[in-house]
């Protein structure tokens, strides 16, 4: 019985081990360097063209997966979401990218993030920028916000 | 130390001694592990959706939606606390139920029910943290120590 009982849990665990082991995911999105960007086209409303440009040099790094950036004409901000096993030195990662896009844009107030939900707010505004469905003012104000929640600590 | 103690007893004490260990049920070492592996692994991963959850759907980020959620965790360990069910994972997991915050939750409100009869301010509020007061004792010394370690490593290793 007890004999059965060591069996189970070396299986158990030896199931557990292997699991740890798979190979990422074709997702689509981290296969070359295409990493999930969408380029805002929206000429109405401020220029988004330092945004699409920080998304086309960012992309080309292999462990960043997703990239999200929106600018107004004083600061630009920037998330990006990198492979899992690279979060050990996610802090290292965030320093490195900051410093290329703070001498990309010396002109601009560069804002890095690796947030999630610093992510998911900048695709929201990126869609709403897409659909025309936000003025110049409210861009602004939300980039504002944005700006503050990358800095709120605990 | 044991064994001197061992040898100042009577031979027939040392005699049961002998008896006991041969015949004592050995503690299931690996089994035990692996339970507060699962359990304890199992707890984290309900605090992780929570944590999620927090980003999705409030205006919290990776940064502050801890806060909310160790707050969550006590919450529900206050609920199975009270209707008596952590007990049954705390018997089954061990450590595993022990280590993660809700542990520490545990130990707090336990202490809060069983000394209720003896009053809210000598009883409850005398006892409360008399389990809970270790954790916090030795969890800032260890902070500290740590903190020591990697000053030292930081600044002078250059690590």
């Amino acid at each position: 019985m007890r004999k059965t009982t060591s069996i189970i849990y070396f299986c158990t665990t030896l199931l557990l081990v292997a699991c740890g082991n798979v190979q990422p995911m074709d997702t689509g999105q981290n296969t070359d360097d295409f990493a999930d960007i969408t380029k805002i086209s929206n000429e109405y409303l401020i220029s988004q063209k330092p945004s699409n440009q920080a998304k086309e040099m960012l992309r080309k790094h292999e462990e960043i997966t997703a990239v999200r950036a929106v600018n107004t004409e004083d600061s630009i901000v920037i998330a990006i979401e990198v492979e899992h096993h690279e979060r050990f030195t996610l802090a290292e990662t965030r320093k490195k990218y900051k410093k290329e896009m703070e001498d990309k844009f010396k002109d601009k107030k560069v804002e890095f993030s690796t947030d999630k939900k610093i992510v998911l707010e900048l695709e929201k505004l990126e869609q709403d920028i897409t659909n025309n469905t936000i003025t110049k003012k409210e861009l602004e104000k939300k980039v504002k916000q944005i700006i503050k929640l990358t800095k709120e600590q605990t | 130390m044991a064994d001197e103690k061992k040898k100042n007893l009577p031979p027939e004490a040392q005699e049961y001694q002998e008896f006991q260990s041969k015949r004592e049920v050995k503690r299931p070492l690996l089994k035990n592990c692996l339970k507060a592996f699962l359990v304890g692994g199992f707890i984290c991963f309900i605090g992780q959706i929570i944590t999620t959850f927090y980003i999705y759907n409030f205006n919290f980020t990776e940064q502050t939606a801890g806060n909310p959620t160790v707050a969550t965790l006590i919450f529900i360990t206050m609920l199975l606390t009270g209707f008596g069910f952590y007990d049954r994972i705390g018997q089954f997991a061990g450590a595993g139920s022990a280590v993660p915050v809700t542990g520490f939750g545990n130990a707090v409100i336990a202490s809060a029910i069983e000394y209720r009869t003896e009053g809210f301010i000598l009883g409850v509020g005398s006892n409360m943290l008399k389990l809970a007061g270790p954790v916090i004792v030795y969890g800032v010394f260890a902070a500290f120590v740590i903190a020591i370690i990697k000053t030292i490593l930081v600044q002078w290793g250059g690590f």
